[in-house]
Protein backbone atom coordinates (compact mmCIF):
# COMPACT_ATOMS: atom_id res chain seq x y z
CA UNK A 1 0.00 0.00 0.00
CA UNK A 2 1.40 3.34 -1.31
CA UNK A 3 1.67 6.17 1.37
CA UNK A 4 -1.33 7.88 -0.25
CA UNK A 5 -3.32 5.15 -0.61
CA UNK A 6 -3.49 4.83 3.20
CA UNK A 7 -4.18 8.09 3.69
CA UNK A 8 -7.20 8.47 1.02
CA UNK A 9 -8.42 5.27 2.76
CA UNK A 10 -7.73 6.24 6.35
CA UNK A 11 -7.44 9.73 7.46
CA UNK A 12 -11.50 9.90 7.77
CA UNK A 13 -11.23 8.07 10.40
CA UNK A 14 -8.20 9.78 11.86
CA UNK A 15 -9.41 13.08 11.76
CA UNK A 16 -12.43 12.30 13.73
CA UNK A 17 -10.04 10.63 16.51
CA UNK A 18 -8.14 13.49 16.29
CA UNK A 19 -10.89 16.10 16.74
CA UNK A 20 -12.24 13.83 19.76
CA UNK A 21 -8.46 13.93 21.12
CA UNK A 22 -8.27 18.13 20.87
CA UNK A 23 -12.20 18.50 22.13
CA UNK A 24 -13.23 19.43 18.52
CA UNK A 25 -11.02 21.89 18.09
CA UNK A 26 -11.10 21.69 14.27
CA UNK A 27 -7.74 23.57 13.46
CA UNK A 28 -5.82 21.55 16.38
CA UNK A 29 -7.48 18.47 14.82
CA UNK A 30 -5.88 18.81 11.76
CA UNK A 31 -2.79 19.75 13.02
CA UNK A 32 -2.46 16.49 15.32
CA UNK A 33 -3.54 14.87 12.13
CA UNK A 34 -0.40 16.32 9.87
CA UNK A 35 1.96 15.07 12.50
CA UNK A 36 1.00 12.03 13.02
CA UNK A 37 0.71 11.49 9.40
CA UNK A 38 4.46 12.97 8.74
CA UNK A 39 5.92 11.08 11.57
CA UNK A 40 4.07 7.79 9.65
CA UNK A 41 5.71 8.99 6.03
CA UNK A 42 9.07 9.63 7.86
CA UNK A 43 9.19 5.37 8.76
CA UNK A 44 6.35 4.65 6.27
CA UNK A 45 8.95 2.05 4.67
CA UNK A 46 8.27 0.01 8.01
CA UNK A 47 5.12 1.04 9.00
CA UNK A 48 3.22 -0.15 5.48
CA UNK A 49 5.23 -4.00 5.98
CA UNK A 50 2.82 -4.16 9.65
CA UNK A 51 -0.42 -5.82 8.86
CA UNK A 52 -2.62 -2.88 10.56
CA UNK A 53 -0.41 0.67 9.58
CA UNK A 54 -3.66 2.33 10.72
CA UNK A 55 -3.29 0.99 13.71
CA UNK A 56 0.50 2.47 14.00
CA UNK A 57 -0.53 5.85 13.13
CA UNK A 58 -3.27 6.03 15.89
CA UNK A 59 -0.92 5.02 18.47
CA UNK A 60 1.27 8.48 16.81
CA UNK A 61 -1.85 10.29 17.03
CA UNK A 62 -2.54 9.45 20.48
CA UNK A 63 0.89 10.09 22.27
CA UNK A 64 1.42 13.46 19.88
CA UNK A 65 -2.35 14.52 20.95
CA UNK A 66 -0.04 14.94 24.61
CA UNK A 67 2.89 15.36 23.63
CA UNK A 68 3.27 12.96 27.04
CA UNK A 69 2.93 16.87 28.69
CA UNK A 70 4.05 19.49 26.80
CA UNK A 71 -0.01 20.13 25.84
CA UNK A 72 -1.10 19.98 29.05
CA UNK A 73 1.81 22.12 31.05
CA UNK A 74 1.04 24.61 28.05
CA UNK A 75 -2.62 25.00 28.04
CA UNK A 76 -4.93 25.12 30.88
CA UNK A 77 -7.47 22.46 31.20
CA UNK A 78 -10.98 23.65 30.94
CA UNK A 79 -12.79 22.34 34.35
CA UNK A 80 -16.41 21.41 33.74
CA UNK A 81 -19.03 21.54 35.92
CA UNK A 82 -22.17 20.51 36.87
CA UNK A 83 -23.60 24.27 36.00
CA UNK A 84 -22.19 23.47 32.13
CA UNK A 85 -25.44 21.23 31.85
CA UNK A 86 -27.78 24.06 31.91
CA UNK A 87 -26.40 26.05 29.41
CA UNK A 88 -26.05 23.37 26.74
CA UNK A 89 -29.77 22.07 27.84
CA UNK A 90 -31.02 25.19 27.51
CA UNK A 91 -30.06 25.39 23.98
CA UNK A 92 -30.10 22.13 22.44
CA UNK A 93 -33.40 19.63 22.56
CA UNK A 94 -33.19 15.63 23.58
CA UNK A 95 -30.51 13.59 21.95
CA UNK A 96 -28.93 16.59 20.62
CA UNK A 97 -28.57 18.25 23.71
CA UNK A 98 -26.93 14.88 25.18
CA UNK A 99 -24.59 14.54 22.91
CA UNK A 100 -22.93 18.31 23.27
CA UNK A 101 -23.40 17.61 26.91
CA UNK A 102 -21.16 14.78 26.95
CA UNK A 103 -18.53 15.66 23.96
CA UNK A 104 -18.53 19.35 25.74
CA UNK A 105 -17.35 17.46 28.94
CA UNK A 106 -15.17 15.01 27.45
CA UNK A 107 -14.00 18.33 26.20
CA UNK A 108 -13.06 19.04 29.58
CA UNK A 109 -11.21 16.02 31.03
CA UNK A 110 -7.60 16.08 31.67
CA UNK A 111 -5.75 14.78 28.20
CA UNK A 112 -4.68 11.13 29.46
CA UNK A 113 -8.23 10.92 30.69
CA UNK A 114 -9.61 12.20 27.57
CA UNK A 115 -7.63 10.29 25.54
CA UNK A 116 -8.36 7.09 27.46
CA UNK A 117 -11.61 7.28 27.06
CA UNK A 118 -11.64 8.13 23.13
CA UNK A 119 -9.29 5.09 22.55
CA UNK A 120 -11.76 3.15 24.40
CA UNK A 121 -14.47 3.70 23.07
CA UNK A 122 -14.51 5.36 19.78
CA UNK A 123 -11.39 3.47 18.75
CA UNK A 124 -12.74 0.80 20.50
CA UNK A 125 -9.45 -0.31 21.78
CA UNK A 126 -8.74 -2.91 24.82
CA UNK A 127 -7.53 -1.70 27.79
CA UNK A 128 -4.08 -3.86 27.12
CA UNK A 129 -3.90 -2.17 23.84
CA UNK A 130 -4.69 1.43 25.38
CA UNK A 131 -1.78 0.48 27.84
CA UNK A 132 0.61 -0.90 25.01
CA UNK A 133 -0.22 2.72 23.07
CA UNK A 134 0.51 5.30 26.15
CA UNK A 135 3.05 3.44 27.17
CA UNK A 136 2.01 3.15 30.13
CA UNK A 137 0.43 0.30 32.67
CA UNK A 138 -3.22 -1.57 32.49
CA UNK A 139 -4.10 -0.34 35.90
CA UNK A 140 -3.48 3.12 34.91
CA UNK A 141 -5.95 2.80 31.55
CA UNK A 142 -7.98 1.53 34.33
CA UNK A 143 -7.97 4.48 36.62
CA UNK A 144 -7.79 6.76 33.94
CA UNK A 145 -10.97 5.64 32.76
CA UNK A 146 -12.65 5.25 35.78
CA UNK A 147 -12.21 8.74 36.79
CA UNK A 148 -13.16 10.05 33.59
CA UNK A 149 -16.43 8.28 33.02
CA UNK A 150 -17.83 9.48 36.50
CA UNK A 151 -16.83 13.01 35.43
CA UNK A 152 -18.73 12.27 32.57
CA UNK A 153 -21.50 10.75 34.59
CA UNK A 154 -21.74 14.02 37.11
CA UNK A 155 -22.35 16.04 34.37
CA UNK A 156 -24.89 13.73 33.01
CA UNK A 157 -26.60 13.55 35.77
CA UNK A 158 -27.18 16.82 37.35
CA UNK A 159 -28.32 17.94 33.55
CA UNK A 160 -30.70 15.05 33.19
CA UNK A 161 -32.01 15.48 36.89
CA UNK A 162 -32.42 19.41 36.24
CA UNK A 163 -34.36 18.73 33.05
CA UNK A 164 -36.27 16.33 34.82
CA UNK A 165 -37.54 19.01 37.38
CA UNK A 166 -37.81 22.00 34.66
CA UNK A 167 -40.59 19.69 33.40
CA UNK B 1 -20.73 -2.05 28.86
CA UNK B 2 -23.41 -0.09 30.90
CA UNK B 3 -25.84 2.05 29.76
CA UNK B 4 -23.83 4.68 30.38
CA UNK B 5 -20.79 3.73 28.38
CA UNK B 6 -22.89 2.66 25.16
CA UNK B 7 -24.34 6.49 25.78
CA UNK B 8 -21.16 8.04 25.69
CA UNK B 9 -19.70 5.97 22.57
CA UNK B 10 -22.96 6.39 20.66
CA UNK B 11 -22.38 10.21 21.09
CA UNK B 12 -18.85 10.10 20.26
CA UNK B 13 -19.38 8.32 16.95
CA UNK B 14 -22.74 10.88 16.25
CA UNK B 15 -20.49 14.03 16.48
CA UNK B 16 -17.66 13.44 14.44
CA UNK B 17 -19.39 11.35 11.80
CA UNK B 18 -20.18 14.19 9.57
CA UNK B 19 -16.17 15.19 9.55
CA UNK B 20 -13.97 14.87 6.72
CA UNK B 21 -10.24 15.95 6.88
CA UNK B 22 -9.04 18.95 4.69
CA UNK B 23 -9.03 18.27 1.11
CA UNK B 24 -5.51 19.02 1.01
CA UNK B 25 -4.34 16.92 3.76
CA UNK B 26 -1.35 15.25 1.77
CA UNK B 27 -0.08 18.55 -0.09
CA UNK B 28 0.33 19.47 3.98
CA UNK B 29 2.02 16.63 5.23
CA UNK B 30 4.49 16.69 2.53
CA UNK B 31 5.24 20.30 3.02
CA UNK B 32 5.70 19.60 6.98
CA UNK B 33 7.83 16.75 6.14
CA UNK B 34 10.10 18.96 3.93
CA UNK B 35 10.22 21.41 6.39
CA UNK B 36 11.48 18.96 8.87
CA UNK B 37 14.57 17.50 6.19
CA UNK B 38 15.15 21.18 5.97
CA UNK B 39 15.47 21.55 9.78
CA UNK B 40 17.39 17.89 10.36
CA UNK B 41 19.76 19.55 7.19
CA UNK B 42 20.38 22.57 9.70
CA UNK B 43 21.19 20.74 12.65
CA UNK B 44 23.93 18.83 10.48
CA UNK B 45 25.42 21.85 9.30
CA UNK B 46 25.51 23.13 12.82
CA UNK B 47 27.53 20.09 13.92
CA UNK B 48 29.74 20.17 10.90
CA UNK B 49 30.18 23.77 11.68
CA UNK B 50 30.80 22.88 15.15
CA UNK B 51 33.43 20.45 14.64
CA UNK B 52 35.10 22.40 12.22
CA UNK B 53 35.59 25.20 14.80
CA UNK B 54 36.55 23.00 17.27
CA UNK B 55 39.56 22.14 15.66
CA UNK B 56 40.28 25.67 14.59
CA UNK B 57 43.01 27.83 15.63
CA UNK B 58 40.51 30.90 15.64
CA UNK B 59 37.97 28.61 17.10
CA UNK B 60 37.20 30.90 20.25
CA UNK B 61 36.15 34.19 17.29
CA UNK B 62 34.20 31.49 15.17
CA UNK B 63 32.27 30.45 18.18
CA UNK B 64 31.38 33.81 17.92
CA UNK B 65 29.46 33.16 14.60
CA UNK B 66 28.18 29.49 15.40
CA UNK B 67 26.39 30.87 18.18
CA UNK B 68 25.22 34.35 17.18
CA UNK B 69 25.40 35.28 20.19
CA UNK B 70 27.76 38.59 21.37
CA UNK B 71 30.93 37.67 22.53
CA UNK B 72 31.51 37.52 26.09
CA UNK B 73 33.81 35.19 28.09
CA UNK B 74 31.46 33.76 29.97
CA UNK B 75 30.28 32.57 26.98
CA UNK B 76 33.26 31.09 25.30
CA UNK B 77 32.68 27.34 25.26
CA UNK B 78 34.19 24.86 22.98
CA UNK B 79 31.02 22.84 21.22
CA UNK B 80 30.68 19.39 22.08
CA UNK B 81 28.19 16.53 21.10
CA UNK B 82 24.62 17.33 19.91
CA UNK B 83 24.72 21.07 18.58
CA UNK B 84 21.48 22.83 19.29
CA UNK B 85 21.85 26.06 17.12
CA UNK B 86 18.92 29.12 16.85
CA UNK B 87 17.61 27.12 13.44
CA UNK B 88 15.87 24.38 15.95
CA UNK B 89 14.83 26.68 18.48
CA UNK B 90 11.16 26.71 19.56
CA UNK B 91 8.60 28.96 20.64
CA UNK B 92 6.35 27.58 23.22
CA UNK B 93 3.93 28.52 26.01
CA UNK B 94 4.78 27.82 29.26
CA UNK B 95 2.20 28.15 32.51
CA UNK B 96 3.63 31.51 33.86
CA UNK B 97 5.35 29.24 36.77
CA UNK B 98 7.57 27.16 34.84
CA UNK B 99 10.49 28.31 36.94
CA UNK B 100 9.20 26.21 39.69
CA UNK B 101 9.05 23.17 38.02
CA UNK B 102 12.57 23.14 36.61
CA UNK B 103 15.37 21.86 37.34
CA UNK B 104 17.54 25.18 37.63
CA UNK B 105 21.80 24.96 36.91
CA UNK B 106 23.22 28.31 35.96
CA UNK B 107 21.65 30.04 33.43
CA UNK B 108 19.83 26.40 31.98
CA UNK B 109 16.41 25.41 33.01
CA UNK B 110 15.43 22.00 31.96
CA UNK B 111 11.84 20.78 32.59
CA UNK B 112 11.34 17.06 32.22
CA UNK B 113 8.21 16.12 33.84
CA UNK B 114 6.65 14.57 30.79
CA UNK B 115 6.29 11.20 31.50
CA UNK B 116 4.00 9.15 33.90
CA UNK B 117 5.08 7.84 36.77
CA UNK B 118 4.92 4.81 35.76
CA UNK B 119 6.25 5.01 32.26
CA UNK B 120 7.91 2.41 30.65
CA UNK B 121 11.61 3.44 29.07
CA UNK B 122 12.09 0.48 27.18
CA UNK B 123 10.03 -1.23 24.35
CA UNK B 124 9.49 -4.37 24.15
CA UNK B 125 12.26 -5.02 22.02
CA UNK B 126 14.74 -3.64 24.08
CA UNK B 127 15.26 -0.39 22.47
CA UNK B 128 14.29 2.29 24.28
CA UNK B 129 12.01 5.47 24.07
CA UNK B 130 12.56 8.82 23.76
CA UNK B 131 11.62 11.08 26.34
CA UNK B 132 10.95 14.94 25.81
CA UNK B 133 12.91 17.76 27.72
CA UNK B 134 12.14 21.13 27.24
CA UNK B 135 15.67 23.38 28.20
CA UNK B 136 15.43 26.99 28.49
CA UNK B 137 18.95 28.96 28.77
CA UNK B 138 20.44 32.54 29.08
CA UNK B 139 23.51 31.72 27.95
CA UNK B 140 25.85 29.59 25.81
CA UNK B 141 26.27 26.08 27.40
CA UNK B 142 27.42 22.44 27.18
CA UNK B 143 25.85 19.92 29.28
CA UNK B 144 27.34 16.13 29.87
CA UNK B 145 26.19 12.95 31.70
CA UNK B 146 27.99 12.47 34.78
CA UNK B 147 29.59 10.11 35.27
CA UNK B 148 31.13 9.85 31.58
CA UNK B 149 32.89 6.70 32.66
CA UNK B 150 32.19 4.10 29.68
CA UNK B 151 30.75 2.02 31.60
CA UNK B 152 27.82 3.80 32.60
CA UNK B 153 25.75 4.92 29.71
CA UNK B 154 22.20 5.69 30.49
CA UNK B 155 21.53 8.76 28.70
CA UNK B 156 21.66 10.12 25.42
CA UNK B 157 20.98 13.55 23.58
CA UNK B 158 18.99 12.16 20.50
CA UNK B 159 19.65 14.70 17.32
CA UNK B 160 15.91 14.85 16.15
CA UNK B 161 12.89 13.47 17.80
CA UNK B 162 10.10 12.10 16.65
CA UNK B 163 7.64 10.14 18.91
CA UNK B 164 7.01 7.30 21.40
CA UNK B 165 6.82 4.84 18.95
CA UNK B 166 9.94 5.04 17.44
CA UNK B 167 13.06 2.89 18.78
CA UNK B 168 16.23 4.14 19.96
CA UNK B 169 19.27 2.66 21.28
CA UNK B 170 21.65 4.57 23.09
CA UNK B 171 24.26 5.20 20.22
CA UNK B 172 21.91 6.99 18.80
CA UNK B 173 22.30 9.98 20.39
CA UNK B 174 25.31 11.56 22.47
CA UNK B 175 26.36 11.89 25.58
CA UNK B 176 26.76 16.10 26.01
CA UNK B 177 25.04 18.55 23.66
CA UNK B 178 25.66 22.17 23.40
CA UNK B 179 22.87 24.53 23.62
CA UNK B 180 23.31 27.91 21.77
CA UNK B 181 21.69 30.87 23.47
CA UNK B 182 20.55 33.05 20.54
CA UNK B 183 20.37 36.99 20.39
CA UNK B 184 17.81 38.21 22.53
CA UNK B 185 16.28 40.01 19.09
CA UNK B 186 15.82 36.43 17.45
CA UNK B 187 14.81 34.51 20.66
CA UNK B 188 11.57 33.32 19.81
CA UNK B 189 10.88 32.60 23.59
CA UNK B 190 10.70 36.25 24.73
CA UNK B 191 12.46 37.15 28.51
CA UNK B 192 15.92 36.78 27.30
CA UNK B 193 15.29 33.32 26.95
CA UNK B 194 16.03 30.66 24.10
CA UNK B 195 14.12 27.42 23.93
CA UNK B 196 14.66 23.82 22.45
CA UNK B 197 12.63 21.23 22.53
CA UNK B 198 14.03 17.89 22.11
CA UNK B 199 14.28 13.96 22.70
CA UNK B 200 16.63 12.35 25.14
CA UNK B 201 17.17 8.26 25.49
CA UNK B 202 17.19 7.04 29.28
CA UNK B 203 17.88 3.33 30.40
CA UNK B 204 15.93 4.65 33.36
CA UNK B 205 14.20 4.37 35.75
CA UNK B 206 17.02 6.34 37.43
CA UNK B 207 18.34 9.84 38.31
CA UNK B 208 21.09 11.52 35.90
CA UNK B 209 23.27 14.09 37.03
CA UNK B 210 24.47 16.87 34.17
CA UNK B 211 27.11 18.60 34.26
CA UNK B 212 26.18 22.51 33.06
CA UNK B 213 29.59 24.63 31.45
CA UNK B 214 29.65 28.08 30.52
CA UNK B 215 33.08 28.17 30.58
CA UNK B 216 36.07 25.93 30.41
CA UNK B 217 37.59 27.19 33.05
CA UNK B 218 34.74 27.37 35.30
CA UNK B 219 33.71 24.77 37.78
CA UNK B 220 30.26 22.93 36.01
CA UNK B 221 26.91 23.58 37.82
CA UNK B 222 25.26 20.57 38.72
CA UNK B 223 21.89 19.40 37.44
CA UNK B 224 20.32 16.44 38.47
CA UNK B 225 17.30 15.35 36.48
CA UNK B 226 14.68 12.58 37.84
CA UNK B 227 13.64 10.15 35.16
CA UNK B 228 11.54 8.10 37.46
CA UNK B 229 12.48 6.73 40.71
CA UNK B 230 16.49 7.62 41.35
CA UNK B 231 18.78 5.03 43.34
CA UNK B 232 17.92 2.12 40.96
Amino acid sequence: MSFEEFVQGSSPRLFRTALLLTGHDRAAAEDLLQIALERAYRHWARICRSEEPERYVRRILANASHDRWRRAARHRERPIHPGDADRVADDHAGAVADRDLLMRALAGLPKRQRTVLVLRYYSDLSEQEIADVLGCSVGTVKSQASRGLARLRTVAEVSSERSWRAH
Amino acid sequence: MTDFENRLRAAMHSSVEAEEPPANLLAQVRRRHRRHLARLGAIGIAVAVAAAVAVSPARSALLRDVTTRPATSASAITPRGQVYGCDSQTSGILQSDWRRSAVHAGPLWILNQGIAPDFNFHNPDGTLKAVPLIVLLQDNVTVSVEPTAPGQPYFRFLPSFNDATDEYTLSDGLPSATFTACPARTALFGQGLTEYYLGVVVAGPRCITLGVRTSASQPPYRATLQFGKCGT
